[in-house]
């Protein structure tokens, strides 16, 4: 008895330990906060996601870093390069070296990273453009995410040359080395397209997106129609010096879209309902943004050391170009310190001439919805294009009356011809876009030197000289073409770097 | 072990025992020298089957021919032969065999006799971890073995110590060596684990010991034994021991308030000379009061009575700087020390009690454990609770089994040194803030303390500020931040909960088979809890708080079947075993913000949810393995061989299985008949092995698969593509590894040793080839490359001096190694990957420095000067674009440029020591026990970032190093920090040869000094042993820099870490 008893405890002892696995499936894992490349291509909801996933890519943050977030960090980092941009301090670093003009040239810099995340982005709308005719569905479905893969695929690569590329020279050759145009997915780095191939494939891009997406009613803002792809179309078309395409594919693109209300303009740029908005993300609660927000730097009300300490201003010299009566005068404090305007966090310091143009979400969340293009700058590219058509100084008035109108009820339609009225044109653009990334481009794009104005002390609305270290860059010359990532020129022996 | 074996030894002779006739023979077997009564010594009548063992008291009796011999036998000691030559009554005293070398080593699955081992393991026993004042266990490995690089450089008390063993075996992966803890692959933190309760810790370093590990063994194994009772009665033991920590490492030399004003003066001025603005006109600017001059660049004029407009004046004939002769005293000089809120004496506490004892029949080893274990630096804790139970049962002769079983509870709170700049990391910030801000708020005119409503200071956050009606700057350096008062206001916080069982159930059957069943399962739950507060930081003003909880459970599962047979001077055993093991890891994660109740950080207390997920990840492994070792003599021969087939589910199905395996031979030379005439050799013997194991270390649980991430859209389900592609070719790497060894000992085994030649060379290393950027992915992991590390080891111990009142013995280890890379991606055979400040070239090693070349200062004008990268293209021009603005050519016709993008990268050594190890002296004088350990490495360079932020050119408000003061000031001035200059940080600090410093070092690691009382002196208390001690850790480190721990990381690195603390401990063991 005694030893049956110990046989049924050493059975039972052994079975507890007995093999547990031997099963074919024992070795078959997979992860549950990813998901499988065969499940994102096998349908249209799939293709659907991963176009969803590249509207995301434009809001997400790269290289863990503050000043890359999401496409907002690099139109910030661009402007910070520009004219009308002021540091009043130097006690925080954020965009101070790309403000001083070394990070750009700097091999190894976060700055010049936009190169991997707008590749990054390319990568993931070659995907869907080369997976997308073998899934099954309605065509006109599969049309509306191609298109707007191919409009993306354009809208980078034009950035892409933007930077990296000496300028595009309108009516020149254009053979200067450009940017690999990325067209297959591939393991292997290309050589670099020149400057006029890439504005061909750009323009190719544009032209397929644009049949592609006919007809395609978006479910919000965030998706890229027609009007999206026409608006790029005229953005690339004024950096060709293509004006008569220029101001057709502006206007074209401007239809069906109304200007703020005054009361609109307070909302401070960070609302995709915005119906000045063409294209802008929407950023949801729970995708806070943290401290890679663009709104983190440049918002009056999110409480960030950069906000607080380090307020930016605009430059006294532009600010004086503003009409009293123009709506947009607002968005700056001149006399920020002695009216104690505008709001500030409690331990927050205030510079003349501060801005207030945009909020974010509150002091508490640095969300926002950036613009990636408002129908603005439709208005400013078409008046500008045509200004500079010989004959259609009219027409350009005409529609540089529509925005300025709207910005300033009492604006006078323009006297100015020639030089004159294309650089109140510029003045406008600047005023209007000052801060959504397009100062420094427009600098490059019309071969003009950075002039920043200067003042001996800060939180004057200039800039000062030990602040900005850059403050005057003649038009020209490799320092206004952006070193390409160390980690491209390692890897890639089909491409060469930018000469010092 | 030893006491395993004598069990089995006492066994033997008990159910071996047969009546002989012939007389009986009585007698006491007692240890020579001591007397003491030995119990369980076998006793056999030589020839015959007939044999008994002693008893408790040392006697035994026996029945043997009176012409017959007796053999006397107990592991640990000297065999002894006596002739019983008719007597009926014979006393012998067994000496102690100083070698114990028929010692029972734990191997990979089972044990083996000591002599008959054929792979390289070192051992290190609990009476060397016991000197050791160390809360995790692996840091007590540092110094003790060859060949085992351990770094023990991090104050956060309980961490685990990286561990290398025979060099960098992989390049991208883990080169980590698996932990095996009682049998089953272990992948907690080692902290969960009493360091008093390991029996001993077995590093097994070459293929013929570690194969049997297959996918996971080819960075070596540290097999971690805990301790379990012994088959006699009851021991109790009771260890209560205090301590102390202080800071170990000191901070760099950095320049004080009076020499930082006119220095930084000079970083200003030296900025904004232009070819418009001269130097007469940019000294009177940087001197001035405007944004361009000193004060309003660096904030705060920290002294007394001094104008902003007169803190600094310069000579105007040379425009050199001095601080103004009346700046005599500070504002706020007893509040620059930014240390001095967070350094304190740390305290560190155990105690612990045991018991353990047993019977034929079982065997138990209880304990409880605490550690209380508090650093340098506040906020740097680590607390453990722990129990222990091993219990076994050998009800039959066929049949034992038995748990052993650890449960703790782990609590601590640690610093934010997550990011070596990062704001929030209090060493950083300490560190670097200049030295002239306070680190409270002061009334910036009189320097007094502004204090809040209950009188207490308030830190200063660097804000512009009006007092009396006057406007003061704000501080230009981390602005807003403030790494003392985040790091005291903030929490990093975990608690862990974790268990270890191993169960198993052994049937001993037809004789010589043995089968044995071990389940092992790990539970480790984790819960860590992260506060930002809302006064400062990236909490502010909200204050916010993570929750981060995980679930892992891990369980192993063998089969073992062993045979194991001796006829006569023949030993076989053969193995054959089954084993899985699974991981499951869950993890859930919650981000808050907004905080209503002070003081409460738990989720429910925040307004907003930032962030909210959960995932869980499976690993699997199986593997097939076997062994058979035979051996004859003894050891005189042995040899072995193992064979795994391994299974992993990070592969793809076609790729994850694999075959590991290893071949290994011993030969006792000693043995044989021609080393008779050599007496003064003891024991020598010389093993080869030869085996190819894996590593499967750190690729990801799914790196085969091509992979999306959820990144939605707004609330539109969106993915994007991983940036590192999957490859379904993927498999794990391999290593095929060679050793010999030669043990010996000599001259009466007062000199032993062993010395070792290793050739580890790994195979199908996987490379995170990097992909150009442009094609929208960064790395890709593929199956190309090779290396290998290939050295000496050699561990020597002798007694040199051995009398009765005093003893001298010394330990030596040393190794060195050659890594070396042979092979490539095919993409990078040319031109090497470069990763960081090192580039991977077929021919050097991992860790191979590529850098800008630094050559100097200019004596003309203070500018760095770089070689210059005089690279040519296909038609002999320089590919540099030249330029007489920023590049010359030498007297010597070196080409130097001031420009660091015209650099030259080039060679500049390896961060890998040339020869390193430990002298171990240690001394009895008069029963006390004195040890010092001495950790040395000799070559190799460290990277010191630290340093190198010290010695900016420029960044006003930042910390400077005393080696500033020798920066060019002056034409013609010849030294090797350029001018101080603010807009040239990036030309004159780029990353270069200029921070590279020799990483040789000297550390006193430990000394401990200890006394037992005598058996005697102790028979009045009633207590069998009583031991009192004192032991230091981290006593004093050499290296060729002040604040630099040349051994804080094995790639060179040296960051901003929480130095490691120097810790003094007293301690008192009773044994009832």
């Amino acid at each position: 008895m005694k030893k049956i008893k110990l046989y049924i405890l050493a059975l039972a002892a052994g079975v507890l330990l007995v093999p547990q696995s031997c099963n074919k499936e024992y070795l078959e894992t997979a992860p549950t906060d990813q998901l499988s490349a065969s499940l994102v291509f096998n349908s249209l909801t799939g293709a659907w996601g991963a176009i969803n996933g590249v509207h995301r890519t434009m809001y997400i943050q790269y290289n863990s870093s503050q000043s890359n977030g999401g496409f907002a960090g690099m139109y910030l980092n661009l402007d910070m390069m520009g004219t009308d941009i002021v540091f009043n301090t130097t006690v925080n670093g954020w965009f101070r070296s790309t403000y001083q003009w070394t990070d750009h040239r700097n091999d190894r810099s976060t700055l010049v990273l936009w190169w991997n995340n707008l590749y990054r982005l390319v990568s993931n709308v070659n995907q869907i453009i080369t997976q997308i005719d073998a899934i099954a569905g309605p065509e006109a479905e599969k049309n509306a995410v191609k298109g707007q893969a191919l409009a993306y695929r354009a809208w980078a690569h034009f950035m892409l040359v933007q930077l990296y590329a000496d300028r595009y020279v309108p009516g020149g050759a254009n053979s200067q080395p450009g940017v690999p145009y990325m067209e297959e997915i591939t393991f292997e780095g290309k050589a670099r397209n020149t400057v006029a191939e890439v504005y061909t494939k750009i323009n190719a891009d544009l032209t397929a997106a644009l049949t592609a997406l006919e007809g395609y009613t978006r479910a919000n803002k965030s998706h890229i129609n027609k009007s999206v792809v026409q608006a790029m179309q005229a953005q690339v078309a004024l950096v060709q010096g293509n004006w008569d395409k220029a101001a057709t594919s502006a206007n074209a693109a401007r239809q069906g879209y109304s200007f703020m209300s005054a009361a609109q303009h307070l909302e401070g740029y960070s609302k995709q309902a915005n119906p000045e908005n063409l294209w802008a993300s929407y950023v949801q609660e729970d995708q806070t943004m943290y401290f890679y927000s663009f709104y983190a730097y440049m918002s009056n009300n999110f409480n960030s050391t950069a906000i607080r300490q380090s307020p930016k201003s605009i430059t006294k010299v532009l600010y004086d170009k503003i009409a009293a009566t123009d709506v947009r005068r607002g968005f700056w404090y001149p006399n920020a310190v002695a009216d104690k305007m505008p709001f500030i966090q409690s331990n927050g310091v205030r510079y003349n001439y501060m801005s207030s143009k945009f909020q974010a979400v509150s002091t508490s969340d640095s969300r926002g919805d950036f613009p990636w293009i408002r129908v603005a700058e439709m208005y400013l590219i078409e008046a500008e294009a045509l200004a500079r058509q010989t004959g259609k100084e009219e027409q350009a008035k005409d529609v540089l009356f529509l925005l300025a109108k709207n910005r300033d009820p009492q604006y006078v339609r323009s006297a100015n011809t020639g030089q004159a009225l294309i650089d109140e044109i510029l003045t406008q653009r600047r005023i209007e876009l000052w801060g959504e990334g397009r100062n420094w481009t427009d600098l490059k794009r019309l071969n003009l030197p950075l002039v920043r104005p200067t003042a001996a002390n800060a939180g004057q609305g200039a800039h000062v000289e030990s602040y900005a270290i850059k403050v005057n860059v003649p038009a020209g010359g490799t320092i206004w073409t952006w070193k390409i990532p160390k980690s491209e020129i390692d890897t890639n022996p089909n491409l060469d770097q930018n000469p010092e | 072990m030893k006491k395993i074996s004598l069990i089995f030894t006492v066994m033997l002779f008990v159910f071996q025992g047969l009546a002989a006739q012939n007389i009986r023979v009585t007698g006491t077997v007692t240890e020579k020298g001591t007397g003491t009564p030995l119990p369980f010594v076998g006793i056999q009548v030589k020839g015959t089957t007939t044999g008994a063992t002693t008893m408790d008291n040392g006697t035994y009796v026996l029945n043997a021919p009176s012409n017959g011999t007796l053999v006397f036998s107990f592991i640990g000691y000297k065999e002894i032969q006596v002739q019983i030559a008719g007597r009926t009554a014979i006393n012998v005293e067994l000496e102690q065999d100083a070698l114990a070398l028929e010692e029972v080593v734990m191997v990979a699955y089972g044990t083996a006799k000591k002599s008959s081992v054929t792979g390289a393991i070192s051992s290190v026993n609990s009476a060397s971890i016991e000197k050791r004042p160390v809360t995790n266990a692996l840091a007590a490995l540092s110094g003790t073995s060859a060949g085992v690089q351990v770094n023990t450089s991090y104050g956060q008390p309980g961490s685990d110590p990286a561990i290398r063993i025979r060099g960098f075996g992989s390049i991208n992966y883990s080169s980590a060596p698996l932990i095996v803890l009682d049998g089953a692959p272990y992948n907690g933190a080692m902290s969960n684990i009493n360091p008093a309760d390991i029996e001993s810790i077995n590093i097994l370093k070459d293929a013929a010991s570690t194969a049997l590990y297959g996918s996971r063994g080819s960075n070596g194994v540290v097999m971690i034994t805990t301790k379990k009772g012994k088959k006699e009665k009851l021991n109790i033991s009771a260890t209560v021991t205090q301590g102390f920590s202080q800071r170990g490492l000191p901070e760099y030399d950095r320049i004080d308030a009076y020499q930082y004003y006119p220095i930084m003066w000079e970083s200003l001025r030296n900025s904004l000379i232009t070819t418009t603005r001269p130097i007469d006109q940019a000294s009177a600017l940087a001197s001035g009061t405007t944004s361009n001059g000193i004060v309003s660049n660096l904030g705060y004029n920290p002294f007394t009575g001094i104008a902003n407009g007169d803190i600094v004046q310069y000579d105007p004939a040379t425009f050199a700087s001095k601080l103004n002769p009346n700046a005599t005293s500070l504002l706020w000089g007893d509040d620059l020390d930014w240390y001095s809120p967070v350094e304190r004496l740390g305290s560190r506490t155990e105690a612990m009690v045991s018991a353990n004892g047993g019977s034929e029949t079982a065997d138990y080893y209880m304990s409880v454990g605490l550690t209380k274990d508090a650093g340098w630096l506040k906020k740097t804790n680590y607390d453990r609770i722990s129990a222990r139970a091993n219990v076994n049962f050998t009800p039959r002769k066929w049949v034992s089994f038995g748990l052993n079983l650890n449960a703790s509870y782990n609590t601590s709170s640690s610093a934010n040194t997550d990011s070596n700049t990062g704001y929030a990391n209090p060493i950083y910030f300490a560190r670097n803030v200049g030295p002239i801000y306070p680190v409270y708020q002061h009334n910036r005119l009189t320097g007094e303390y502004i204090l809040d409503e209950q009188g207490n200071k308030l830190w200063d956050l660097g804000a512009a500020v009006t007092q009396g009606g006057v406007s003061y700057l704000a501080r230009t350096h981390n602005n807003g931040r403030h790494g003392i008062a985040e790091h005291l206001l903030n929490i990093i916080d975990f608690q862990r909960n974790t268990i270890q069982a191993r169960a198993y159930t052994e049937f001993n059957f037809l004789k010589d088979f043995k089968l044995r069943l071990n389940h092992s399962f790990d539970i480790n739950n984790y819960l860590s809890s992260t506060y930002e507060n809302k006064l400062v930081g990236d909490g502010a003003p909200q204050g916010r708080s993570r929750k981060n909880s995980s679930l892992r459970y891990t369980w192993t599962n063998q089969q073992i079947l062993t045979y194991n047979k001796t006829l006569e001077k023949h030993d076989i055993n053969v193995m054959v075993a089954h084993e899985s093991y699974l991981n499951t890891y869950s993890e859930f994660y919650g981000f808050r913000q907004g905080e209503i109740i002070p003081g409460n950080t738990e989720l429910i207390n925040f307004t907003t949810t930032n962030d909210i997920y959960s995932y869980l990840d499976n690993h699997a492994v199986e593997g097939y393995l076997a062994r058979a070792t035979y051996s004859y003599e003894s050891g005189r021969y042995t040899a072995e061989a193992s064979y795994r087939r391994d299974g992993s589910s990070k592969f793809e199905s076609a790729m994850r299985w694999g075959n590991f395996w290893s071949v290994g031979a011993g030969w006792r030379i000693d043995k044989e008949n021609f080393m008779k005439s050599l007496t003064w050799i003891d024991f020598l013997k010389l093993r080869a092995s030869y085996g190819l194991n894996g590593n499967d270390g750190g690729i990801s649980y799914y790196a085969w698969q091509v992979l999306y991430n959820y990144n939605n859209n707004a609330a539109e389900p969106g993915y994007i593509q991983s940036t590192v592609p999957g490859n379904p070719f993927l498999k794990w790497e391999t290593t095929i590894q060679t050793d010999l060894g030669l043990e010996f000992n000599m001259f009466g085994n007062r000199l032993r040793g062993n010395l070792d030649w290793f050739n580890k060379q790994s195979k199908d290393l996987i490379f995170s080839v990097p992909l150009s950027p442009s094609t929208g992915y960064t790395t890709q992991d593929r199956n190309i490359g090779n290396l290998y590390n290939r050295g000496w080891e050699l561990d020597m111990t002798g007694d040199i001096i051995n009398t009765k009142n005093f003893s001298f013995a010394l330990n030596l280890n040393a190794t060195t190694y050659v890594n070396k890379i042979t092979r490539l991606p095919e993409q990078n055979r040319e031109n090497g990957i470069i990763s960081g400040n090192f580039k991977r070239l077929e021919g050097g090693s991992i860790y191979d420095y590529w850098l800008r070349q630094w050559y100097g200062v200019d004596a003309d004008n203070g500018n760095a000067l770089y070689l210059f990268d005089d690279a040519k293209d296909a038609n002999g021009n320089y590919i540099m674009t030249w330029s007489d603005l920023d590049c010359k050519t030498l007297a010597d016709g070196t080409i130097v440029t001031s420009n660091q993008a015209k650099a030259k990268y080039d060679w500049a050594g390896s961060s890998i020591p040339d020869l390193f190890g430990s002298i171990t002296p240690s001394f009895k004088i008069f029963g006390v026990d004195v040890s010092v350990q001495l950790n040395y490495s000799i070559g190799g360079k460290a990277y010191d970032y630290s340093y190198a932020a010290l010695m900016s050119a420029g960044g006003f408000g930042a910390a400077k190093s005393v080696d500033i003061l020798n920066r060019w000031t002056t034409p013609g001035q010849v030294t090797n920090v350029p001018r101080m200059d603010n807009s040239k940080i990036n030309e004159f600090n780029a990353a270069s040869t200029r921070w590279l410093v020799d990483a040789s070092y000297l550390a006193v690691r430990n000394i401990n000094i200890a006394y037992n009382f005598s058996p005697r002196a102790l028979k009045t208390l009633d207590i069998k042993g009583l031991r009192i001690y004192a032991a230091a850790e981290n006593i004093a480190l050499f290296s060729a820099r002040k604040g630099m721990n040349p051994s804080q990381s094995f790639n060179g690195d040296v960051f901003n870490d929480v130095g490691f603390n120097r810790t003094v401990t007293f301690g008192v063991n009773v044994n009832f």
